[in-house]
C-alpha cells in the first residue's frame, strides 16, 4: 500500500498553535469592546478509508480547525467562529462577535465564569501516542479486516462502511483565567448494510465502534462486526405480527434512542429555565419515574466517547447521578441556567467552537435491573394475555419530548411468543405516551446492558401501555 | 476572491497526474433565536476552503485545505492523488475514466444574494421578536413561544481537470416559529417552519408571517387536549409537505443510484409501473413555475448543470439520480445531484427539490369525496430505507367522515411501502406547494433540499392507540 503524505500528527505542535491564535483571539475581543470573552478552540486530523458497493470506495486526509468566540457587552451576548487562524480573519471574528452582541437585547443571565480546576481524582486522559504514530498501511489493514468479515456471508450488502483514526485537541479559554486543554485520539469503524435473499430485502441498518487503543483494534473490530452482520441477516427471516395494546420489549439501542433524549430534555437546565419541559426547580428530589430506573452522566471514562474532564464553559466535570430510583436528584446545569435557577454549575455546558455553549450530558448510563434478559423475556410475555410481544431491536420515529408521546417504526423487530423468539417482523409500529411507560407501565429492566456504539450504556426494557399496530 | 481562487485551481488542475476537481466552497451563516422576549442566541459562523478529489488509478482519493495558497491548494492536490494511489491495488472494481458531458462554465448566481446580505441583522431581529411575542399572545393557554431564523450564504466555484470551470453564489433563508401550550401538567408543541433560497421577503411570499403566528398557536392550542388517533390501515388526505416527505424520503432516497447499486428497492424497476397513472414525481435543481425553492441549485459540485428530473412519469419508474461515475455505470447522462455540503466533505448523490407533480382536483372536492379517512397536516421528520418502508411524524390529524372534517386528533406517525403506498394514490390535488425547504436531509453529511407536491389521498397505515 502507497502510504500518503500526511502532515505531521504532533498533537503537541498543534496544541501550541492553537493556544496562540486563542490567546490573540481573547485579546482582540476586549480590544474590541468585550467586557469578557470566551474562545472555545479545536484541532482536528481524520484519515479515513471507506468501502462502498461491495468495494473500496475513497481514502482520504483531512486537517481542520475550528475557533468561537463568545463575548458579553453590556450584558449582552454575541458569538462568532471561524475555521481559519489566521490573524486577519481573527480580528474579524472578533469585530464581528462584538457587533452581534450590541444589536442583542440585554439578558443580565448570561455569564462566563472563572472556573475550578480539573479535580485530582478524575481519571488520566489516555495517551494518543500510539494513534498518533498510526500508519495508513496499517489503516487499509483493518479497512480489509471490516470488507472481509461483513462480507464472508454474501447475503449481507454494505452499502458504506469506513476505518478512521480521529486525533483532536480541544482547548477552552476565558478573560476570567479559564484555561483547559485535552488531546483524544481514536479508532473509528463502522458500516451501513443490509441484507440481500432473492426478493427479501431487510431494512437499512448501521452500527459503529471505537477504540482508543490501537492493539484491541483487530479484535474488537471482528467481534462487533460480525455481531452486527448476524443481527442484520436474521431480519430475513420475516413473519407475521399482530396488533395488540400491551407490554413491548426495548433493546439497548431502542432504549437509548427512544428513552434517553426525552428524559435528557427535562432534566436539562435551559428547559426547566425556560419552563418548557414537564419539571420544575422545584422538582429536584421529587419522584418522578418508576422507582426501578436510575439514570447517571459518567464522563469519567477515558475508553468511551463522550470522555471529558470540562464541558463547553470550561467547568469540571464528574460522575452524577441524575436520576436514582425514579427520583431527579440533579439537572444539567450550564452557566445560564445556573444564574436563572440559582443553582450551582454542574459541569453540563455543551456544543464545540462553532456554536455558543447549550447545555446537555456527556455519557448517559442506565443501570440495569434485577432480573436476567431471559427472565425478563418470560416477563413480558406473561403480561399479555396472547404470550406473545415484541422486541424492538431499533426505533425508526419521533418522540416528542414535550408530551412524552412517542410513534415509529420498530426496526429489526422480533416477535417472541411465550418466551421465545418466532421471527422478525416488518412494517410494525409501536406507539404510547413515555412518561406513562416510564412510570406505572415499566415492568423492569435486564441485569445485563450494552455500551452502544462506544458511548452510552443501557440494559433492556419491558414497558407495558404500548401500543402495537401491524399491517 | 472566487474568481482569484478559480484561476489557482485551474492551474493546479491543469498540471495534475490525474482527472482532479477542485470546489472552492466560502459559506457564512448566521442564526438568531428568541424565547420569551429574550435573544437566546445569536451567532455568526465562517467555514472556508478547498476540497479536492481525484481519480487515479481506479480508485477516488479525497482532501482538502484551508489553505488559498498556490501551494496549499497543490498539496492538497498531492495528497488526494496519494490518498487514491493507496487503496488503488485494494480496489476490486477499478472505476473507468469519466465519460465526457456537459460542463458548466461560466457564472452561475441565484437572486436574492445581495438583497439578503445587505438587510441589516438589527431588522431581522425586530421581526423575530414580534412574531414571538405575537405568539405567545395569541391564547392564554401559550405559555411560551420561540422564533428562530437562519441565513446561510454559499460562494463556490468548481474547476475540473476535463474542462468544468463554474462560480455560483446564493443564498438560504430559513424562519422556524415554535408555540409551547400548557393546562393542568399536560403540554404541547406547534410549529410551523420555512425556508426558501433568495432574500427575506420570499419567506412569506405564501403565507405571511402574522398569519404564521396565529396558525402555529392555534394548532399548539388544538393539540394539547386532542386523543390519540387510533392505530391500522386508513384512507389518508396527505398535505403537500407530508407529500414531500413521500417523495424525498421513501421514493427519493431509494432511486439514488448509490443506493440503487446497494440493492435499493428501486433496482432494476426502470421501466416498471411502481405508482399510480396518477403520480409523476421529479427532482430538479429549479422547480419550473416555483421560485425560491429551498433546494435551488444551478450547477452541482461535479460541475454538471442541473436540470429537471423525471423519476416516475404517470406511474411509471423512468430515471435514477446520478452524479458522474453512477451515470457511466448506467449508460446515462449525470443528471446534476452530486452535491457536498462543506469544502471538506465529498460530494454525494443527492436530492436538490423533489415533488409530486400537481393533478386536477381540489382539495376540498378530495375532502368531500372521503366516506371515512383522515387528513394529515405540518410534516415533521421522516426516515426511510432500502425496502421503501418509510415512517414520517405528523403534528395534526383530522377524521373526515362523510366528506366532512369531524374529529381532531394530536399527531403522530405514518408508515408503509412507498411503491405500495404511491400505487394507492386515487386523488390528486392542483393545490402544489414546496414545503421543506427549512429541512435538512442526513447522509453521513447534511443537504439543503426542498421537496412538496399536491394534497393526494392514499392508504398507508397510521401509528396510533390500540384498545
Amino acid at each position: 500500500m502507497t502510504e500518503p503524505d500526511l502532515k505531521a500528527r504532533d498533537l503537541k505542535a498543534h496544541s501550541a498553535e492553537l493556544e496562540k491564535a486563542t490567546n490573540f483571539l481573547l485579546s482582540q475581543a476586549i480590544k474590541a469592546g468585550a467586557e469578557h470573552a470566551e474562545v472555545c478552540s479545536a484541532f482536528r486530523t481524520t484519515s479515513k478509508v471507506g468501502l462502498e458497493k461491495q468495494d473500496y470506495h475513497m481514502a482520504s486526509a483531512e486537517e481542520a480547525h475550528s475557533i468561537g468566540l463568545r463575548v458579553l457587552v453590556d450584558g449582552r451576548q454575541g458569538f462568532s467562529s471561524t475555521n481559519s487562524l489566521d490573524s486577519k480573519e481573527l480580528k474579524s471574528i472578533a469585530q464581528s462577535a462584538v457587533k452581534i452582541a450590541r444589536i442583542s437585547p440585554s439578558n443580565p443571565h448570561w455569564q462566563i465564569l472563572g472556573c475550578e480546576n480539573v479535580a485530582a481524582n478524575a481519571p488520566k486522559p489516555p495517551s494518543t501516542d500510539e494513534i498518533e504514530g498510526l500508519s495508513f498501511t496499517t489503516l487499509g489493514e483493518w479497512t480489509r479486516l471490516l470488507f472481509q468479515t461483513s462480507t464472508e456471508d454474501s447475503r449481507f450488502r454494505i452499502n458504506d462502511g469506513s476505518v478512521s483514526t480521529d486525533l483532536q485537541v480541544f482547548l477552552v479559554s476565558n478573560s476570567r483565567g479559564t484555561r483547559k486543554l485535552e488531546s483524544e485520539a481514536s479508532v473509528h469503524w463502522g458500516l451501513m448494510g443490509m441484507g440481500v435473499a432473492g426478493e427479501a430485502i431487510t431494512s437499512f441498518d448501521y452500527f459503529s465502534g471505537m477504540s482508543r487503543r490501537a492493539s484491541d483494534v483487530p479484535a474488537h473490530l471482528v467481534d462487533s462486526t460480525k455481531a452486527f452482520c448476524t443481527q442484520v441477516l436474521s431480519c430475513l427471516q420475516q413473519g407475521p405480527a399482530t396488533s395488540y395494546v400491551g407490554t413491548v420489549m426495548l433493546s439497548p439501542r431502542a432504549v437509548r434512542d427512544v428513552v434517553f433524549g426525552a428524559i435528557e430534555y427535562h432534566l436539562n437546565g435551559r428547559v426547566i429555565a425556560e419552563g418548557t419541559g414537564r419539571w420544575k426547580r422545584a422538582d429536584l428530589g421529587a419522584q418522578k419515574l418508576s422507582s426501578q430506573l436510575s439514570l447517571w452522566d459518567r464522563p469519567w471514562q477515558p475508553d468511551r466517547l463522550g470522555y471529558s474532564l470540562f464541558d463547553r464553559e470550561g467547568v469540571p466535570t464528574r460522575n452524577s447521578v441524575l436520576i436514582e430510583k425514579g427520583r431527579v436528584l440533579q439537572f444539567l446545569v450550564d452557566s445560564y441556567s445556573s444564574h436563572v435557577l440559582d443553582l450551582p454549575v454542574t459541569g453540563h455546558a455543551a456544543g464545540g467552537p462553532s456554536g455558543p455553549p447549550s447545555a446537555g450530558s456527556h455519557l448517559l448510563e442506565m443501570d440495569g435491573g434485577t432480573q436476567s434478559l431471559m427472565r425478563l423475556t418470560q416477563e413480558a410475555s406473561q403480561q399479555n394475555p396472547s404470550g406473545d410481544f415484541l422486541l424492538v431491536n431499533r426505533f425508526s420515529g419521533q418522540v416528542d419530548p414535550v408530551t412524552g408521546d412517542f410513534s415509529g417504526v420498530a426496526k429489526g423487530g422480533e416477535w417472541w411468543s411465550k418466551g421465545e423468539k418466532v421471527h422478525t417482523v416488518q412494517e410494525t409500529l409501536i406507539s404510547g405516551n413515555l412518561f406513562d411507560c416510564l412510570g406505572n407501565g415499566f415492568v423492569g429492566a435486564s441485569i445485563e446492558t450494552q455500551v452502544l456504539d462506544g458511548a452510552e450504556k443501557a440494559p433492556y426494557v419491558v414497558l407495558n401501555g404500548v401500543s402495537v399496530t401491524a399491517q | 476572491m472566487s474568481e482569484e481562487i478559480a484561476r489557482t485551481m485551474e492551474s493546479v488542475a491543469t498540471k495534475a497526474p490525474a482527472w482532479v476537481e477542485l470546489r472552492y466552497h466560502r459559506r457564512q451563516s448566521q442564526s438568531l433565536q428568541v424565547q420569551k422576549g429574550l435573544v437566546k442566541q445569536a451567532r455568526a459562523l465562517t467555514t472556508a476552503g478547498v476540497g479536492v478529489r481525484a481519480l487515479f488509478e481506479g480508485a477516488w482519493g479525497f482532501s482538502s485545505t484551508s489553505d488559498f495558497s498556490l501551494a496549499g491548494i497543490e498539496k492538497a492536490c498531492q495528497r488526494a492523488i496519494q490518498c487514491a494511489k493507496s487503496i488503488s491495488a485494494l480496489k476490486k472494481s477499478k472505476i473507468p475514466k469519466l465519460p465526457s458531458t456537459k460542463l458548466a462554465r461560466g457564472v452561475f448566481n441565484l437572486p436574492g444574494y445581495q438583497e439578503l446580505f445587505d438587510m441589516p441583522m438589527d431588522e431581522k431581529l425586530h421581526h423575530l421578536l414580534k412574531a414571538e411575542k405575537s405568539t405567545r399572545d395569541e391564547s392564554s393557554r401559550i405559555v411560551s413561544a420561540t422564533s428562530a431564523y437562519s441565513e446561510l450564504f454559499e460562494d463556490k466555484a468548481v474547476v475540473t481537470s476535463d474542462g468544468a470551470r463554474a462560480l455560483s453564489r446564493l443564498a438560504r433563508a430559513e424562519f422556524r416559529l415554535s408555540a409551547f401550550a400548557g393546562d393542568s401538567g399536560s403540554m404541547s408543541e406547534g410549529h410551523h417552519n420555512i425556508g426558501r433560497t433568495g432574500a427575506w421577503d420570499c419567506l412569506f411570499s405564501v403565507e405571511p408571517i402574522e398569519k404564521m403566528t396565529g396558525a402555529t398557536a392555534k394548532l399548539a392550542v388544538d393539540i394539547l387536549d386532542a386523543p390519540s388517533v387510533p392505530g391500522g390501515e386508513a384512507t389518508l388526505i396527505l398535505c403537500p409537505a407530508i407529500v414531500g416527505l413521500l417523495a424525498h424520503e421513501a421514493i427519493g432516497h431509494t432511486v439514488e443510484a448509490d443506493f440503487v447499486q446497494s440493492g435499493s428497492v428501486a433496482a432494476g424497476k426502470i421501466g416498471q409501473v411502481v405508482a399510480s397513472p396518477l403520480v409523476t414525481l421529479q427532482d430538479g435543481g429549479i422547480v419550473p413555475g416555483n421560485r425560491f425553492g429551498g433546494g435551488d441549485l444551478l450547477v452541482d459540485d461535479e460541475g454538471v448543470p442541473t436540470q429537471v428530473t423525471t423519476v416516475i412519469k404517470e406511474g411509471k419508474l423512468v430515471s435514477y439520480l446520478h452524479n458522474r461515475e453512477s451515470a457511466a455505470h448506467f449508460g446515462v447522462e449525470p443528471t446534476g445531484n452530486a452535491r457536498a455540503w462543506l469544502y471538506s466533505d465529498e460530494p454525494l448523490i443527492r436530492m436538490r427539490n423533489t415533488y409530486l407533480c400537481p393533478g386536477e382536483s381540489s382539495v376540498e372536492d378530495i375532502i368531500a369525496s372521503t366516506s371515512n379517512g383522515y387528513l394529515l397536516e405540518g410534516a415533521m421528520g421522516g426516515q426511510a430505507d432500502a425496502t421503501g418502508e418509510f415512517m414520517f411524524g405528523v403534528q395534526k390529524i383530522t377524521h373526515i367522515e362523510n366528506g366532512k372534517r369531524t374529529k381532531t386528533y394530536r399527531g403522530g406517525t405514518i408508515s408503509g411501502k412507498a411503491f405500495d403506498v404511491l400505487s394507492s394514490v386515487d386523488a390528486v390535488s392542483r393545490e402544489f406547494q414546496l414545503d421543506l425547504g427549512s429541512g435538512y436531509c442526513g447522509k453521513g453529511q447534511p443537504a439543503k433540499v426542498d421537496a412538496g407536491g399536491p394534497y393526494i389521498r392514499c392508504k398507508a397505515t397510521l401509528g396510533g392507540s390500540q384498545k
